[in-house]
């Protein structure tokens, strides 16, 4: 469905951060992006939505050419965002926060039925999404994406900053969605063992480049040899 | 002269008033949309202009009334069109550039209109009593109208789903368009409104001030002080701003003259600033 | 930018001083008081290029040594002779000292610089201008005309400064001195202090560099130049008026300093120089529409042209090589 070719992308001109990197993402598949600090992964994820600067190559979506689209097009046409961090619109409820996710799309997911993939935040719904703990605004991050009931999900260090047994039940939730809704999600993650369980396959980015390809057993079985790439 | 302690609260609240409808359109493009348009005085006048074109066309002060709003709205959106979209980026750049934007449409006030000074009578003559003190019919009026706008303003933000969006855009911008939230064409209409509403102000207050091509900063300034001390964004942040400026001018200029009352008002803002910033700085992070 | 390049500096002062040979007297004489003006430029470019600092009203400084000058030598100043020579220094003082006031409301309250500034500074040259026209001290709306001209002690007797050519030479020789000095301090370390400061305020406070007192001396800097520009304009002008400090001169200079390019204060006063050239050619068959016309230029020049027309020109030949 998603379709990246030889992108080279960065946040100023001539000074780029993804150094030609391709990818493919199908629905019901999961692909990790993993690699050092610096190596660009979160560049990419924001090139294919139009948050950074693309210097060359092809992005694809069903087969269109999406790269000189505003960032609310790529989304509006499906493919939902958690960034990095915060992820929720601070002042806003929770609620707010999940309607604010489905306006604009055309076929929009209530939240009453969110809230049944993301119980806690049923009973946060009234208060004001930045009071929300870590984890509880990660799941609200997500559940705000999915609000607009995107065919992909973009998730960019999902993990980072969320105690160990959330990060069981983030990664829960997250199969649960592929295996329910045929999602396809591209996430970038340093957590291993939250990489491994959801990736079918992994890339793995040095200095902008793809330097290894690993189908998502290996990760699992084999994490020796990732963790050299990672720099443990 | 003696002071009437009603007299001189009932002008301070008509001040207050005033400038909060004056602000108001400056509280939706700065307070939300984030851009310092030094030609919203400018903008006010359009709509004062609008009024006396009407009125000289012998089609009376309510027809005027009620296409300000309209005409200066579009006014509104050509500005955004043209300039404030694409110095998104650069505020001191959008200063000047809306700063010339306001000479040239002075200029044009000017070529249209000539340089005179004129006056329109209020459609509401009279006077009515208010705590005992008769009071202009029309200031009450106007003052009426402040309120009213600004609760419309609050429901509109807070109740329907263009506010909601509006209020997502103004609390991170690069994530309401990562939600498919079309922000560019928000933010226009959100400037456009902010310039429709002053037309409306510059409508209302036509009667109450002598129209003439240089009057835009005798808005602008105040309503931008007001603005800026404003604890918050939005309407009621806006009103706090304005009943402190404007209530405080009007106060210290019951004592002293207007122009200590100006310098007073400055020193205030300073203040106020300096805490404000600090504040909003914190909150952006 | 930090280093102004020499040459085209020198080649340009130079050219100036060979105007003599073949331009008439009238010319002249409009160029001392443009030049006059230029300084005023060069001020601003200082103030908003090199301290971030946009001011919407340095004209008020330019007038304030207009004021200066005038009220000294026409002896309105009490226990104070009247003397054109006195009145130069006080059109510096002054607004110095004017400067270091409005500097405690506006720098050292530590209000954030930026569009909020921008308009603290524009409220101020409102009451500026209303203080001026309200004041019968200074001459009300009307001014005060007939001020004497200023006259160089020269061996063979003193000069006095009314003939185009002598007035021109004069200015030119200020204004080339006050460039270069510019230039200089520029290039100086305090230089890159003010550029810290304007870039990273916080970060320059964490070195040790106090943001306040930094700016504070770059504001009065820049009204002392911009007084010098007035009190040496109002010598030539012979008379002052609340115009000389109003916001429609202020106006006007950001529009010099936008099409000159604020990066460098010779850019400024180039961009004062010709912008004022193409009134004097203009304004005549534009009449009313001149006003109008500056509007769009200022609106054209943000737009296109952000660095001014000559900004980036300068810039790339001090660094030719630079990439």
């Amino acid at each position: 469905m998603l379709e990246v070719r030889g992108l080279v992308a960065g946040y100023h001109a001539g000074a780029p951060v993804v150094l030609g990197v391709d990818l493919e993402l199908a629905p019901g598949r999961v692909l990790a992006l993993m690699g050092r600090n610096g190596a660009g992964k979160s560049t990419l994820l924001k090139a294919i939505l139009g948050l950074a600067r693309r210097e060359a190559g092809s992005i694809r979506l069903d087969g269109r050419g999406i790269e000189t689209r505003p960032t609310e097009w790529i989304v509006r046409a499906g493919i939902g965002f958690v960034p990095q961090g915060r992820g929720v619109f601070p002042g806003l409820t929770v609620e707010e926060n999940l309607r604010l996710g489905g306006l604009g799309h055309r076929r929009p997911v209530p939240p009453t039925a969110l809230y049944a993939r993301f119980p806690i935040l049923a009973e946060r719904r009234d208060r004001d999404a930045s009071s929300l703990s870590g984890g509880e605004q990660r799941q609200l991050a997500i559940a705000r994406a999915l609000a607009g009931a995107p065919r992909l999900l973009l998730l960019d260090e999902p993990s980072e900053g969320i105690q160990p047994s959330l990060v069981d039940a983030l990664g829960a939730t997250l199969a649960a969605l592929v295996a329910a809704e045929g999602i396809g999600i591209l996430l970038v993650e340093q957590n291993l063992e939250l990489a491994a369980r959801l990736a079918d396959e992994c890339l793995v980015l040095e200095d902008g480049r793809v330097i290894d390809r690993l189908p998502g057993a290996v990760l699992a079985d084999e994490p020796a040899r990732i963790e050299r790439h990672l720099g443990l | 002269m003696p002071l009437d302690p009603v007299l001189l609260l009932l002008d301070a609240t008509a001040q207050a008033l005033t400038l909060l409808l004056v602000a108001s359109g400056l509280a939706v493009t700065f307070g939300l949309v984030g851009v310092i348009n030094l030609a919203h005085g400018e903008l006010l006048m359009a709509g004062a202009y609008t009024v006396l074109a009407l009125d000289r066309a012998g089609l009376g002060f309510w027809a005027g009334f009620a296409l300000a709003p309209l005409f200066v709205g579009l006014l509104g959106l050509l500005l955004d069109l043209l300039v404030v979209r694409r110095l998104r980026e650069r505020p001191l750049d959008t200063l000047l550039a809306t700063w010339a934007a306001a000479l040239v449409i002075r200029q044009t006030v000017v070529a249209l209109f000539g340089p005179a000074s004129h006056t329109i009578q209020p459609p509401l003559e009279g006077s009515v009593l208010v705590l005992g003190a008769p009071y202009p019919a029309y200031r009450l009026l106007v003052m009426a109208l402040a309120v009213l706008v600004t609760l419309l303003l609050t429901w509109l933000l807070l109740a329907t789903r263009v506010g909601l969006m509006i209020r997502g855009t103004v609390a991170d911008r690069t994530l309401a368009a990562a939600s498919g939230l079309a922000v560019h064409r928000l933010e226009a209409a959100a400037f456009a409104f902010g310039a429709a509403l002053a037309g409306l102000a510059g409508a209302a207050t036509a009667p109450l001030l002598s129209i003439d091509p240089q009057m835009g900063l005798g808005y602008l300034l105040p309503a931008f002080l007001a603005v800026l001390v404003a604890p918050a964004g939005g309407p009621a942040g806006t009103a706090v701003g304005a009943a402190l400026v404007g209530g405080g001018e009007s106060l210290v200029s019951a004592f002293a003259s207007p122009v200590v009352a100006q310098l007073a008002v400055l020193g205030g803002a300073v203040v106020l600033l300096r805490r404000v910033a600090g504040r909003r700085a914190g909150r952006e992070r | 930018m930090s280093r102004e390049p020499l040459l085209p500096a020198l080649l340009f002062w130079l050219g100036l001083a060979l105007l003599p040979l073949w331009a008439p007297g009238w010319l002249l004489g409009q160029l001392a008081q443009h030049l006059g003006y230029g300084l005023l430029a060069m001020s601003l470019a200082y103030l908003w290029g090199q301290g971030g600092l946009l001011s919407f009203c340095q004209a008020l400084f330019f007038g304030a040594g207009a004021y200066a000058y005038a009220l000294a030598g026409l002896g309105r100043l009490p226990l104070l002779p009247d003397s054109p020579a006195l009145g130069l220094l006080l059109a510096v003082a002054v607004p110095t000292a004017l400067a270091a006031l409005a500097g405690l409301l506006l720098v050292t309250a530590r209000v954030p610089t930026g569009p909020a500034w921008a308009v603290l500074t524009l409220v101020l040259g409102v009451i500026g201008e209303r203080l001026a026209v309200a004041s019968p001290f200074l001459g009300g709306s009307n001014g005060l005309a007939g001020l004497p001209p200023l006259a160089l002690p020269l061996p063979g007797g003193p000069l006095e400064l009314v003939d185009p050519l002598p007035s021109f030479l004069a200015l030119l020789l200020v204004a080339a001195a006050v460039q270069l000095a510019l230039a200089r301090k520029i290039a100086a370390p305090s230089g890159s202090l003010l550029r810290a400061v304007r870039e990273d305020p916080l970060r320059a406070a964490h070195l040790g560099i106090d943001p306040v007192a930094v700016r504070l001396r770059a504001f009065m800097l820049a009204a002392a130049v911009a007084g010098l520009g007035g009190g040496l304009f109002a010598a030539q002008f012979g008379f002052v008026a609340p115009p000389l400090l109003g916001l429609g001169l202020s106006t006007e200079v950001l529009v010099w300093v936008a099409v000159g390019g604020r990066g460098s204060p010779l850019a400024a006063l180039v961009g004062a120089l010709l912008v004022k050239t193409a009134e004097g050619l203009l304004g005549e068959w534009l009449g009313a529409g001149w006003p109008l016309a500056l509007g769009l230029l200022l609106l054209l020049v943000v737009l296109l042209f952000p660095r001014g027309v000559f900004g980036g020109l300068l810039a790339r030949l001090a660094r030719p090589a630079r990439r």
